[in-house]
């Protein structure tokens, strides 16, 4: 998929490993509609070990997105990486996802969305669009929101997640296109 | 790897998801209904003998310092109503219970001494060392944003609790939020029984490095015993706060407004709510914003991040200044 053509900076999507080329299209498709860019699918990472803790058996995230950055290509707006690794910061037990703030790249793990076996493929995939959109925000300089129902609010769990919608508040809305012009 | 947190909140979604959709929200509200009067049937000792119809305890089962107690026995003296004693005396010697069994503060036992407590050296001994040692009811805990604030607890400002055990003693010690904040002490600076403790007032200390803390004791009170597990190795609190790691056992008459005094537990739940939001807000301006989603706070925040300044966490969180 490539709907690059042109001189437009795009948002690249980068699916690590073997993570699937198919579900980062849909993700893709889904985040280029609703910031308006053009999508490039692209893995840029074949294998993340150099970000790998054997005593917590996850994966540093903030080391991808340091490595992802160096990686960009030309006219590259923001990077998307997608990982079923899972994805850890020092202070925290885990993440869904980590992004440089006002920065280049950003990360979503899917391992914590897709918890339950009888969960739709669509309602995991609500989840990965919301945690996108989210990471994405923060790449535009959106700090937290605290408004419960803003997709830039911060979600302990899964169950804060599904609560919120997948739309940022008016407030992030308006910081969002000042950032994006 | 899941957290067991998340597990629960996907069965508790899970659960209202199958009370809705299967109809039969009705059975689960008639079993919490049930399990709420079990809660609220805590028969008085006059009541379990036989010797009145319908009282329950709202004493803690402390009835030295019972004002219904003390007027049951005045009207005993008085010949207008027989006595809880003489009532379990009626029953056959294998059906009298100890009267400690009846307060629930031990398993069923029975009594060998005709309810002549004065001369029953297991009541001395359940009196003077027992009793402060029952272990409290299991109790259900709820956790805000990554920390267990649990059920029938009280909490102080301070980040201590305080708990009301069967024969009327007040555990105390530190809450899951100081706990998870500091880490894990490398000492516990506790004083001895025979001690008293003053509300509002440094009580204890811990030591973490070079780095002491003084601790401000939730309540007023003689202490009884001191949980030396805890004395000895200071990491039973981080592992059962709640528990196993309770620090003291005191003493103090007035029970309800000791309590009176702290937070309940929909008081407790919103307030560790905002200490969470600010201890957020103290490591944003330490490690930078956070850009990240989803996850809760490791235990040992403060070992964590080598920026945050001991003097400053436990000034703002344990109010020790
Ligand atoms: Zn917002
Ligand atoms: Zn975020």
């Amino acid at each position: 998929m490539d709907n690059t053509k042109g001189k437009l900076p795009f948002i690249l999507v980068s699916p690590i490993e073997k993570f699937s080329i198919e579900l980062s299209v849909k993700i893709g498709d889904a985040v280029g509609d609703f910031f308006g860019y053009p999508i490039k699918v692209l893995p840029l990472l074949q294998e993340i070990d150099f970000a790998f803790n054997s005593d917590r058996d996850q994966y540093h995230s903030t080391l991808i997105l340091e490595k992802l950055s160096s990686l960009a290509p030309e006219r590259c707006l923001k990077i998307l990486a997608i990982t079923d690794k899972d994805l850890f910061i020092p202070i925290l037990t885990h993440v869904y996802g980590e992004a440089q703030l006002n920065g280049i790249a950003c990360i979503v793990s899917t391992n914590r969305l897709n918890t339950d076996l009888q969960l739709s493929k669509n309602k995991v995939l609500e989840r990965i669009i919301k945690e996108s959109i989210h990471e994405l925000g923060h790449t535009f300089n959106l700090r937290h929101c605290k408004d419960h129902s803003c997709i830039m609010h911060y979600c302990r769990s899964l169950e804060d997640v599904d609560l919120k919608s997948n739309n940022y508040c008016r407030y992030c809305e308006v910081l969002l296109s000042d950032a994006m012009n | 790897m899941r957290t067991q947190r998340e597990e629960t909140t996907a069965q508790a979604v899970e659960n209202r998801y199958n009370s809705t959709t299967l109809g039969n929200q009705v059975w689960k509200l008639k079993q919490e209904k049930s399990d709420k009067e079990d809660q609220q049937v805590k028969p008085c000792i006059w009541m379990a003998s036989g010797a009145v119809a319908k009282k329950s305890c709202n004493n803690f089962f402390d009835c030295t310092s019972c004002k219904y107690d003390a007027a049951m026995e005045q009207k005993v003296a008085d010949g207008k109503q027989i006595s809880w004693q003489d009532s379990m005396r009626r029953r056959e010697s294998m059906e009298r219970l100890c009267r400690h069994s009846m307060t629930m503060r031990m398993v069923p036992r029975v009594c060998a001494y005709n309810y002549n407590c004065s001369s029953c050296d297991f009541d001395q001994y359940l009196e003077d060392v027992l009793s402060h040692r029952t272990k409290h009811a299991a109790f259900a805990i709820d956790n805000v944003k990554g920390f267990n604030v649990p059920q029938g607890y009280y909490f102080h400002s301070g980040h201590t609790w305080a708990v009301i055990e069967n024969g009327g003693h007040i555990k105390v010690g530190l809450d899951d939020f100081a706990l998870k904040l500091l880490g894990k002490a490398d000492a516990l600076d506790m004083p001895m029984i025979g001690v008293e403790l003053n509300r509002n007032m440094p009580g204890w200390g811990l030591k973490r490095r070079d780095n002491l803390a003084d601790v401000l004791s939730p309540v007023d009170g003689v202490i009884v015993q001191v949980n030396e597990k805890a004395r000895r190795n200071p990491g039973v609190a981080n592992s059962d706060p709640y528990g196993d790691g309770w620090l003291f056992s005191v003493h103090n008459s007035d029970i309800k407004g000791t309590l009176k005094a702290l937070m309940d537990h929909d008081e407790s739940m919103a307030w560790t709510g905002e200490e969470v939001n600010r201890l957020e807000e103290m490591i944003e301006s330490v490690a930078g914003p956070m850009a990240t989603d989803g996850g809760i706070l490791l235990p040992d925040i403060y070992g964590n991040l080598p920026g945050l300044d001991w003097k400053q966490l436990t000034r703002l969180f344990l109010k020790n200044s």
